[in-house]
């Protein structure tokens, strides 16, 4: 199968074979990627049932044992459900293991609000030495899982269902600068998309799409957090900035990007483009591209957006 | 070490934090003493553990998920040389190490508390790394019973059973009481033993203050060869020993000021064995 998740399950799964103490924490989520990991490793595969607290819990006591825990269920559930144990058992006592949430963003509408993953980012981004990865492309989701090995670092990992093929060199993908850049359209910017995941390679295709019209752009896939800050403002210079991520507007990479602009006291223009459900969820159902319409994401939209910021 | 010379050590360790509270003017002192003896029989007679290499690979593992008391083992693990004694004067003060909730990163500590209902699925995490690895090490952990509130902790007593996790042994300090009353007035968690023998475990009930009936029990834990994790529901009184302080709704999390100091210092020197 396709798909970054694939080639992050693929590079996993040639870790165990090397000798590497993953275990797959499972909370019952049918996922096909793991059907032949669960027969394949059944000592490196351990199913908690739908019972997302403990998984996170049970993931802690195998990392203090010396185990890498990668704790997977279906989204947003092994984070919201279990938001105490990661701030309050993983975080504290800084256990390397990785929280993976599949489905992000607006990946299983259909099911309603309570499957929304648009808010994850803001949950998680106050809780200190965890890092937050959204893979962009099938490189990146290899690369990550050997720095889920070796960083001994505490991951939350965001895997967008979309989000395949290849964005731009191996050598480029470097989690703790958090970014890449890439200039599209002739010498001169006029201004800078900072974006992430599946979003990021809409943006490239809308990127090139504008060409004809003269538009400039920057764009940035800020696929980590936290990021390189000073070598990210570097890239800003002054042009105006644009961020567009399929987040709630309160807490994303969005406000990452501002609060960097705050704290440098830095004078760039900056439009946050996200989501804004206003005072209460929408109780209607829908599939994701008609959730990116509604929401003023769909590709047309952010088209004008970049149209508007550039003019 | 001799179950005279335990009574003594829970008695020293009380005094201990006795004093650690009056100094700090705070403390959950009475959620302490309700698993005094405990703690001490665990460290003292039944934890393989080495105070001179504190991450021994094959050691016991304690975890104090009931971590409002874990202040009853601070002075343990100074008396066992994980800590300097002195350090048990900062409790609770500015900068200290040693506060209300124990940390991993305090020698001897194997988790950080302060939020309940963690500490049995995190024992049940190193409970399994165990039996992956095959090694002879065990898992010990604390709850205390109002913590069983929590739907964490069921989730991991379900799981525990499932893997046949008789590596794993957990107490419950049933001091009957939560913070503002009795647990059975509050919601009701009888019939307790039954709960935990429906969920798949063996099940132990003893008098938690009783040094003799905890030694049996735990110095005879390796021995078992039942399948089962095993729940040990030790029946104690909040604030044991401090007549003032026990089985009072309410006490809890305060440190006895004035007048009532002298009078927890005098019954404690009363009891001593």
């Amino acid at each position: 199968m396709n798909g970054a998740r694939y080639a992050y399950l693929n590079r996993i799964c040639e870790l165990v074979e090397q000798g590497n103490p993953i275990i797959i924490v499972s909370e019952d989520y049918a996922a096909p990627m793991f059907d032949s990991f669960r027969v394949k490793y059944p000592k490196h595969f351990l199913s908690v049932g739908i019972a997302e607290q403990n998984g996170v819990a049970v993931a802690c006591g195998l990392a203090l044992a010396g185990k890498y825990p990668i704790v997977y269920g279906c989204a947003p559930f092994p984070l919201t459900r279990a938001f105490d144990q990661v701030k309050s058992a993983v975080a504290m006592m800084h256990l390397p293991m990785t929280i993976l949430n599949s489905g992000i963003g607006f990946g299983v509408p259909e099911f309603g609000a309570t499957h929304y993953n648009v808010d994850d980012i803001s949950i998680v981004r106050g809780i200190p030495g965890l890092r937050i990865v959204t893979p962009s492309d099938n490189i990146m989701a290899t690369r990550l899982a050997d720095f889920s090995i070796h960083s001994k670092e505490t991951l939350y990992v965001r895997f967008d269902k979309n989000s395949e093929g290849t964005c731009y060199p191996p050598e480029a993908v470097n989690f703790r600068r958090g970014f890449y850049m890439v200039q599209k359209t002739g010498e001169c910017a006029s201004a800078v998309v900072v974006s992430c995941g599946f979003m990021f390679q809409e943006i490239m295709q809308i990127a090139e799409k504008l060409k004809p019209e003269g538009i400039g752009l920057k764009l940035i896939d800020l696929y980590s957090l936290p990021f390189d800050e000073t070598a990210f403002l570097t890239e800003l210079g002054d042009l105006p900035v644009l961020t567009i991520e399929e987040h709630v507007l309160q807490g994303g990479i969005g406000s990452a990007v501002l609060e960097l602009l705050n704290k440098h006291q830095a004078c760039n223009r900056i439009v946050r483009h996200g989501i804004d459900f206003g005072d209460c969820y929408p109780t209607i159902s829908g599939s994701r591209n008609y959730f990116m319409k509604e929401y003023s994401l769909s590709p047309q939209h952010i088209e004008q957006i970049i149209r508007e910021i550039c003019s | 070490m001799t179950e005279q010379e335990i009574k003594l050590k829970v008695n020293w360790a009380k005094h201990k934090v006795l004093d650690m509270c009056c100094a700090a003017g705070k403390g959950h002192l009475t959620s302490a003493y309700s698993c005094a003896e405990v703690i001490a029989v665990l460290y003292y007679a039944v934890l393989r553990l080495d105070p001179k290499v504190p991450n021994w690979k094959i050691r016991d593992r304690f975890i104090m998920s009931k971590n409002h008391g874990s202040l009853m083992t601070y002075p343990i693990l100074a008396d066992l040389g994980f800590l300097e004694e002195n350090e048990l004067k900062t409790f609770m003060q500015d900068g200290t190490r040693l506060g209300g909730h124990s940390k991993l990163g305090i020698p001897g500590v194997e988790f950080s508390g302060g939020s309940l209902g963690i500490g049995l699925g995190v024992a049940t995490g190193l409970a399994y790394a165990a039996k992956m690895d095959q090694e002879d090490w065990m898992t010990f952990c604390l709850v205390g019973d109002a913590e069983c509130y929590e739907g964490a902790i069921w989730e991991a007593a379900m799981l525990a059973a499932h893997q046949q996790l008789n590596n794993l042994v957990l107490i419950i300090d049933r001091n009957r009481l939560g913070i503002t009353g009795f647990t059975e007035d509050l919601l009701q968690l009888e019939p307790l033993s039954d709960k935990w023998r429906a969920f798949g475990w063996d099940v132990c009930d003893v008098n938690g203050h009783d040094v003799h009936m905890l030694l049996d029990v735990f110095t005879a834990i390796r021995e078992r060869r039942n399948q089962k994790p095993l729940a040990v529901i030790s029946h104690t009184v909040k604030g044991h020993g401090i007549d003032f302080m026990s089985d009072a709704p309410l006490c809890h999390g305060v440190s006895p000021q004035g007048i009532d100091q002298e009078r927890a210092y005098a019954q404690l020197e009363e009891n001593k064995v």
